[in-house]
């Protein structure tokens, strides 16, 4: 047993490196077989894809606290600092807002009168399910973010993701207790908008900066800096007048927004649970077909 | 199992374990603005250091699938993390007997060229891989902040390391 324990061990050196050697290269050869896979938008590996998300959430939800709770603290530290600043600011801002309040009642008001005279299609219900952002991609390819809510707590993939703030992107992967959301910033983030003061359509697109560039624009001269940015509601995944942005950079063709969402420090977000109408089956079978008709050609 | 079994066992454990641990720092959000923006590559820290002192205590699938899951975990395209950290570690292996019992400004002039080339090629690889000009400053400024935080995360390593000492 000694003496061929000696020469398995002289022999395993050298088996040794020619398994490594080959386990390597095995496993590059498996990376790129993924990739083309993940390219491919193979289904099996995308079902794999969010278990593992499903998985890892529950671990990242218990292990983001401790530093939310930090983070709360160096928040309400922050905040007695300033405090009668804030009570300052907030009071002249009440005393306005209190104005629009008024302003807003009339106009709502109006509005439904209007409507009911229009007999214009009612909006679509929103509802909306809020979670905790409990992961971050952090990584030079792309912008997401990972959260405590999935199929479970009723979050569909293609679901708007709003904050306080604005628009912050939407869900892209749904699992059963957790979810992925794709940033504005994202690469691949594009968002149909309307510049709110010229009505103008425009794309939104994420180029992984802080920035977003807007493009397809019919008359990029009639922007001014500081015009907001909203969505247009246009190919029914995001519902209209959600606030994005506004204008920050005019360069001749180029105009860059900057969103109104503080990416980086998101905890807690809104998923927009949005019924496109359009997808809804028609549930009055009474109704004249020319009145459809002319409704949607009106529309 | 014997206790002295099982310690041994979870010694071997440990570099793997470190580098999942890095995986998990670099997705956990830190409500810090910048870190939205770019974060360091932790994982490739510990795949280059491991390479260099416990090449065998990281084989090769254990850095693929410490890939994948980053891979995963960041939304990223499935393959990209895994195969750059492969990279990374048959560059570093390779060179091991070059930077073993140097001072340690040369195991971090050598982190900073890893980080780099992996930066490039990651970026030519999300270029491909989204048939798109990816901003490639990002990836640049990852470089960066993974090279400056390295002595901090060799410090932490090496204690670790020791651990590792009796494990086969």
């Amino acid at each position: 047993m000694n003496s061929s324990g000696g020469k398995v061990g002289r022999l395993a050196a050298p088996l040794r490196i020619l398994f490594n050697r080959f386990a390597f290269l095995l496993m590059v050869g498996a990376s790129v077989a993924l990739l083309g896979l993940s390219r491919a938008g193979y289904k099996p590996l995308e079902s794999a894809r969010v278990l593992v998300l499903d998985y890892a959430a529950p671990v990242l939800d218990v292990a983001s606290r401790p530093i939310a709770a930090a983070n709360a603290l160096f928040a309400e530290i922050g905040s007695l600092i300033t405090i009668y600043a804030d009570n300052e600011r907030l009071i002249l801002e009440n005393e306005r807002l209190r104005a629009w309040q008024a302003q807003a009642r009339q106009l709502a008001q109006e509005n439904a009168a209007f409507r009911g005279l229009l007999r214009a299609q009612p909006e679509p219900g929103m509802t909306f399910v809020s979670a905790r952002v409990v992961g971050d991609s952090g990584g030079p390819f792309v912008r997401t973010l990972m959260l405590n809510a999935g199929g479970q707590d009723g979050v569909r993939k293609g679901e708007a993701v709003v904050n306080g703030d604005g628009l912050v992107g939407r869900v892209v992967e749904a699992g059963r207790r957790s979810s992925r959301v794709l940033l504005l910033t994202d690469l691949n983030s594009r968002v149909p908008v309307v510049l709110e003061q010229s009505r103008m359509r425009a794309v939104l697109a994420g180029d992984n900066s802080d920035a977003l560039g807007l493009s397809f624009l019919a008359s990029p001269e009639q922007i001014q800096i500081g015009d907001r940015v909203m969505t247009s509601g246009h190919g029914g995944i995001f519902p209209a007048g959600i606030p994005v942005g506004a204008v920050s950079e005019i360069d001749g063709e180029t105009v860059r927004v900057a969103p109104l969402v503080e990416f980086g420090k998101l905890e807690f977000v809104r998923v927009l649970r949005f019924e496109f109408p359009a997808l809804e089956p028609v549930l009055e079978p009474d109704l004249p077909a020319a009145v459809g008709a002319a409704g949607a050609a009106g529309g | 199992m014997k206790p002295a079994r099982l310690l041994r066992v979870l010694r071997t454990l440990l570099p793997g374990l470190v580098t999942l641990l890095a995986v998990l720092i670099t997705v956990l959000p830190l409500g810090v603005s910048f870190a939205a923006v770019v974060t360091p590559f932790l994982s490739l820290m510990a795949v280059y250091y491991w390479s260099i002192y416990r090449p065998d205590l990281l084989p090769p699938a254990a850095v693929f699938a410490i890939g994948v899951l980053q891979d995963i975990l960041t939304g990223g395209p499935v393959g990209l993390l895994a195969l750059v950290l492969l990279l990374v570690q048959a560059l570093a292996v390779s060179q091991r007997r070059i930077l073993l019992g140097q001072a340690f400004s040369v195991e971090w002039a050598g982190l900073l060229l890893v980080a780099a080339g992996a930066g490039l090629v990651s970026w030519l690889l999300a270029c491909v891989y989204f048939l798109a000009l990816v901003p490639p400053l990002p990836f640049v400024v990852q470089a960066l902040i993974t090279a400056a935080l390295y002595p901090l995360g060799s410090w932490l390593f090496t204690r670790v390391a020791r651990l590792t000492a009796g494990a086969a």
